[in-house]
């Protein structure tokens, strides 16, 4: 799903968890979707429109062109993983998407703890996507999962053999993987995870 | 299944042939290093149990990338996440019997049937608990059965010997020096004392079965008690050297004395190669037998250069053969002076006898040596005694036969240092090469406590039923012992992972399946206890106590 967000650059983190709600027009029933961003793009509110380099800081064009940030829109796209249905996690996508127009949160950490309890959402995270790279957005997933159950000290292991098992046969890319979750690469972006 | 239930399966069978052994993917909550080789499992099937042993592990990688790219030693969360995933172990296992899920819970033979099937994929594995080890091997409170070790890593499950199948074949106890062969046969032999079925002569080079054994634990200054002090009504001592067991104290009950006209030319052939004897000389004691008859060797022993030179006239030998032969044999009589006698008094003579008759109501005997620990002394001495023994049990059986009675007592002889009286070249020549052979026709057979295996005869070695074997360096040993026996392979395995104390694989006729062993401890408060004995301040405190009872 591609949602747009509500100010200008400032984005979903990449490989975070959101989920989409909407009421099912049919049955009346509250529906949701958990989602893994991978995609962000800024771009022209119109179609057609692109935007064009004015060679001026970011300070600067802010002070001198202020209009041409309210032709830009931020948009991320994330990536279906499946469901939270009265606080019970479902890994089956749901046989809808959600409808244009449906709001978009960033899901709290409860809901990212809940949602990653089963290493199961892993499955979908690896599958490949243009343009992107899973481990990649598999680590930064599972960093996300393993903020939300900090209090768990063996969790970062529990999925890492979930990972072992779908990559028994691609040691090179489990390797990536768990070489982004260790060392200096899982403590580069600070605070943030 | 009995106890299964809170246990944890240590993995499941992915594969495997009945030929080749089963393969179990170890359980990723399993330590690789807690499985040894020689473990018993039991393997759940949808029909039967499968009793294993633990032949092999092997490490795998599921990708041969990851052996090629090992995570670094610092990074413990590959190596945490790997284990049992990417990298796993896989143990391989040698099922050897098989019991019917419907069968009852108590010993049966009757319910352990051979490995004619294997399971279907994914069976999960369990240890062995306390009752397979009881369903397969017996109890320790049922009288046929005699506790005489644990299992490897159960060690407070008994495991037993069948004592009735054990005695029914020759047996032996094999291992290198110091791995525990002569406390393992001390703890045998009290179990055939114990179970009252048969007697026992035991060639005791060492000093180390009748009053006090030696051990190598520094701790226990004292050495142990021997089998004497065990059982003072059932254990007689005989001693080749009252000099020595004066010095430790010790009285035998018998002076063994052997008459030198008892020394036939098949103790010489046995001899041979410590009195460096050729053929040409052996050939020469046939023929001064043949000439000089029954007392040949105290004849020639006595004979003057004249008289020699009359021999070799009458054709037995020439001169200087003569000459050279007497001269070897006289060293042989002087090395066996102490009690190897021309004239024996009166009341040493009927020592055959006494020893035929202690044997036949029940005793066990063991010959001590004393200080005449030289392999002649030991080798001529144990040949011409059991070459005696052995006639009055044929005798006796024979005439039992006859008269359709029941025959003598059942006899097991134990030798040591087996390997110089069954090597291939005298087996045939030995009065033990003929025991061994001719089995228990004559209610004789052999219990051999060696450490060269390799060094005895292969037709020999085949005819022991139950062996019991510590550890074993040399590959001709290891193949020597575990000859004949179905998979030797993976026992090989085993074998090589023996620890170097107390620990033996047991397999053979006795055993339903090979299976490693930690032994009791001799002579410790348990075994004590198991056979009525007191410690010495156990003894102290009661008889302090009633003599404070009826005097105080």
């Amino acid at each position: 799903m591609t949602a747009q967000c509500r100010l200008l650059n400032q984005p979903p983190a990449f490989g975070s968890f959101v989920r989409a709600e909407w009421n099912d027009g049919e049955s009346g029933r509250r529906k949701s979707l958990i989602a893994i961003v991978y995609w962000v793009t800024t771009t022209a509110a119109e179609a057609g429109r692109r935007p064009a380099p004015y060679g001026l800081t970011l300070e600067e064009l802010k002070r001198e062109q202020p209009q041409i940030f309210e032709l830009l829109v931020t948009e991320f796209t994330a990536l279906h993983l499946g469901t939270i249905i009265e606080n019970a996690p479902g890994y089956a996508l749901p046989p809808q998407p959600p409808p244009v127009h449906a709001f978009v949160y960033s899901c709290t950490s409860e809901e990212v703890r809940l949602f990653t309890e089963s290493p199961r959402f892993l499955r979908t995270t690896l599958q490949s996507i243009p343009n992107l790279s899973s481990e990649q957005l598999t680590a930064a997933a599972i960093r996300h999962a393993n903020a939300a159950h900090a209090k768990e000290s063996e969790y970062l292991v529990k999925v890492g053999r979930e990972l072992a098992r779908q990559l028994h046969d691609d040691a090179p890319r489990l390797q990536a993987i768990l070489e982004l979750l260790t060392g200096s690469d899982s403590t580069h972006f600070g605070s943030e995870f | 299944m009995a106890g299964t239930g809170e246990m944890r399966p240590i993995g499941v069978i992915i594969g495997g042939s009945l030929s080749e052994g089963l393969q179990m993917k170890v359980s990723d909550q399993v330590s690789v290093e807690d499985l040894r080789a020689g473990r018993f499992m039991v393997v759940e099937g949808e029909k039967y149990r499968f009793f294993c042993l633990l032949t092999d592990v092997v490490l795998e990688t599921s990708d041969r990338r990851f052996m090629l790219f090992p995570p670094a030693t610092g990074d413990t969360l590959a190596r945490q996440v790997l284990q049992g995933t990417g990298a796993y172990a896989i143990a391989t296992l040698r099922p050897t019997l098989m019991r019917s899920n419907g069968a009852p819970a108590e010993f049966d033979a009757g319910s352990l049937l051979p490995v004619k099937t294997i399971m279907p994929h994914f069976c999960a594995v369990y240890p062995a608990n306390p009752d397979d080890v009881a369903q397969v091997f017996g109890k320790k409170d049922d009288q046929r059965f005699y506790h005489i070790g644990s299992p490897l890593e159960m060690e407070e499950t008994p495991l037993c010997l069948n004592m009735e199948r054990f005695i029914e074949r020759s047996s032996g106890v094999f291992g290198k020096s110091g791995t525990g062969k002569t406390f393992l046969t001390r703890i045998i032999l009290c179990g055939l004392i114990q179970s009252q079925q048969i007697s026992s002569l035991i060639f005791d080079m060492h000093n180390e079965y009748g009053f006090r054994g030696t051990t190598e634990e520094r701790n226990r200054s004292g050495g142990v008690r021997g089998l004497k002090q065990f059982f003072p009504d059932r254990v007689k001592v005989y001693s080749l050297d009252p000099e020595s067991s004066k010095n430790r104290r010790v009285t035998p009950d018998a002076i063994v004395r052997i008459p030198i006209k008892d020394v036939t030319v098949e103790d010489i052939m046995l001899l041979a190669g410590e009195l460096n004897l050729g053929g040409t000389a052996l050939e020469t004691c046939i023929q001064l037998e043949n000439r000089l008859g029954e007392n040949w060797l105290a004849d020639f022993l006595e004979k003057e250069s004249d008289d020699i030179v009359d021999l070799s006239r009458q054709n037995v030998g020439h001169q200087g053969a003569l000459n050279a032969l007497q001269r070897k044999l006289r060293s042989f009589e002087h090395r066996c002076s102490d009690f190897l006698k021309r004239e024996v008094a009166k009341q040493e003579s009927g020592i055959i006898e006494e020893l035929f008759s202690d044997l036949n109501h029940g005793k066990h005997v063991v010959l001590e040596f004393g200080r005449h620990r030289d392999p002649l002394q030991y080798m001529l001495v144990a040949n011409i005694l059991t070459r005696k023994i052995h006639e009055r049990y044929r005798e006796e059986t024979e005439k039992a036969m006859e008269g359709d009675q029941p025959g003598p007592r059942p006899l097991v002889i134990v030798i040591e240092e087996a390997h110089k009286f069954l090597s291939p070249e005298l087996s045939d020549q030995t009065i033990f090469g003929t025991i061994a052979r001719e089995m228990r026709k004559y209610h004789v057979t052999l219990m051999v406590v060696d450490q060269r295996p390799s060094g005895i005869d292969d037709e020999i070695l085949s005819q022991i039923g139950t062996r019991a074997v510590c550890l074993l360096d040399d590959e001709r040993d290891v193949n020597a012992v575990l000859q004949g026996t179905p998979s030797s392979s993976g026992l090989r395995a085993v074998l090589a992972g023996l620890e170097s104390k107390q620990q033996a694989l047991i397999f053979g006729h006795a055993m339903p399946m090979p299976i490693v062993i930690r032994s009791r401890t001799y002579d410790d408060e348990n075994f004590r206890k198991a056979f009525h004995l007191e410690a010495p301040e156990e003894r102290k405190q009661r008889l302090d106590k009633e003599i404070s009872s009826d005097y105080g």
